[in-house]
């Protein structure tokens, strides 16, 4: 083979390899952004999931700007977490870089916990806002579980201390808790929380864009 | 010398970003999202034109949102390359001649099949020999009430494979259990599910228990919500709700279940589909008890694991 073959050839195959990387550059930044790992932080510090009992996999990121949010960012994705005793999908979106939600659909078995959930829904929404506030470093959230020891969460209720209203709502499926701030008796940005068969099901917070969308 | 080597390394990485958008495009072309890979799969919208009776149909207001969510969300399959043959046939194209052999084409031609309808419901009777049913189901076609419906027992007849593995009927009551229907020893049916899917042994709730049957039916419990009528947060309506099942299932991916979600979330106060009122139940004006609304749910048959991105290990 000649040298110039030779510089031909070593040319060639850099081409595709450089091809090939620029290609793929964006999807592997998404895969590795700080926001989904931050998913697995709240997992972990929030709901008490061993993540370390479990194989991870991201199934990709996606980032959109819906005209409802006015230009903020959406970033939405999906984990799955596999043991040999467990399947779960974890669903997630970040609005205005802030996680606004996480959904947990238990597949298979049960969960690997750091600390064994309470089977009592009044104890499992408590340990998740003491657990957010820590996590989150947010004070707002004093006032929601000082709400909580004053209403019956094992029925459909509602309680308001001033402009902060907490709603139970129990059915076959789940119980959910939302705490909502009320303006003028419109509801406005809260946090909400679901569990379904004593497990974190769902979580909600749209207190870090909901000013932007009100109509 | 360092120039000569600077320049073919320019050359080099601008050879490279050219075969980069290159690769880009056509991954593109072939439809594929992330591991997913095409597969032969139809999707077809239809939908009347009908919607005369201010008070139950809605109105105007009501025919143009369906129609532009109709648009919105063929728009989403045609973005998504991921399916061989869509058609948006909301509107005048509902005939049910039309409806009869699109199930054929379909049902010969394409291993899965996913079906969107949004209009109204009406009771028939049939004139097949020996029927056992009493009443049947129809749908409205794109003149509605004054002409002539989509029968179920005649969808039924142009189902030959079963590859109807997806159906959405936007419409009254076909949700319920009593309207399910079912299929008699000589083939002939009753009801919307056994007909458009050739099965009457689904899970109820499919959202909460899925059964694995890579079969699975959306449909109303009572009376549909509108299009129009908001879901209370923020400015969304249920028209939102619909095209945005789509865009989740569609451009993530994600399973039924996944996508009734993460849409139930973005236009609704709770953050899941279980906990938002499609599911626990919402109220509508009853035609036949003015004054008096009627509960009604949106209800989830068979496997809400299904995913509308055909992908690797996805069966017809």
């Amino acid at each position: 083979m000649s040298l110039w073959t030779k510089r031909l050839c070593s040319a060639l195959i850099l081409v595709a390899v450089l091809a090939v990387l620029f290609a793929y550059l964006p999807t592997v930044y998404l895969a590795e952004s700080s926001d989904a790992d931050e998913v697995l932080v709240f997992l972990e510090e929030v709901v008490s999931l061993d993540i370390s009992e479990y194989n991870v996999t991201q199934l990709g990121t996606s980032v959109t700007h819906p005209d409802w949010l006015d230009g903020l960012a959406q970033v939405t994705g999906k984990y799955t977490l596999e043991s040999e005793t467990s399947r779960i999908d974890v669903l997630f979106k970040f609005r205005n870089n802030t996680l606004s939600w996480c959904l947990l659909r238990i597949l298979e078995g049960s969960p690997h916990y750091l600390n064994v959930p309470s089977a009592n829904i009044r104890d499992l929404a408590t340990s998740f806002l003491q657990k957010y506030q820590e996590y989150s470093g947010d004070s707002e959230l004093e006032a929601m579980m000082s709400l909580l020891d004053a209403v019956d969460v094992t029925e459909n209720s509602t309680i308001a201390v001033d402009n902060l209203k907490l709603t139970v709502s129990v059915n076959s499926f789940s119980s959910c808790l939302d705490w909502r701030y009320t303006l003028d008796g419109a509801d406005c940005g809260g946090v909400d929380v679901s569990f379904r068969n004593g497990h974190f099901y769902a979580f909600g917070d749209d207190r870090s864009y909901y000013q932007i969308i009100t109509p | 010398m360092k120039k000569t080597f600077a320049l073919i390394l320019c050359v080099l990485l601008s050879v490279s970003l050219v075969f980069s958008t290159l690769i880009l495009s056509i991954d593109d072309e072939t439809g594929s999202h992330g591991d997913e890979k095409t597969g032969d799969s139809a999707f077809i919208i239809w939908g009347t034109l009908d919607y005369a009776d201010e008070t139950y149909m809605g109105g105007e207001t009501e025919r143009n949102a369906s129609r532009d969510v109709c648009d919105t969300i063929y728009g989403f399959f045609a973005d998504a390359h991921a399916y061989d043959y869509y058609e948006n046939f909301w509107g005048n194209d509902t005939q049910p001649d039309q409806v009869y052999s699109n199930v054929s084409y379909c049902e010969e031609n394409y291993n899965f099949t996913a079906i969107f309808y949004k209009g109204h419901s009406l009771g028939a009777h049939c004139d097949v020999e020996n029927c056992k049913f009493g009443e049947h189901w129809t749908l409205y076609a794109a003149g509605g009430y004054e002409e002539e419906y989509i029968v179920d027992y005649l969808i039924h007849d142009r189902v030959s494979s079963g590859t109807h593995d997806f159906v959405f009927l936007w419409t009254c009551g076909y949700g319920s259990e009593d309207k399910l229907g079912e299929i008699d020893e000589n083939g002939h049916s009753v009801g919307m599910l056994a007909s458009w899917m050739g099965t009457t042994g689904l899970e109820a709730d499919g959202y909460a228990s899925p059964d694995g049957s890579n079969h699975c039916f959306i449909g109303f419990d009572v009376f549909s919500i509108w299009f129009s009528n908001k879901t209370g947060y923020a400015d969304f309506d249920y028209g939102d709700f619909a095209s945005l099942f789509f865009k989740y299932a569609l451009y993530e991916g994600w399973t039924v279940n996944d996508a009734l979600d993460a849409a139930a979330e973005e236009t609704h106060w709770q953050s899941s589909f279980g906990d938002c009122r499609l599911y626990t139940g919402y109220l509508m004006a009853d035609p036949y008890n003015p004054g008096q609304p009627a509960v009604c749910y949106m209800r989830v048959w068979g496997d809400g694991n299904l995913k509308l991105l055909r992908g690797e290990g996805e069966s017809g």
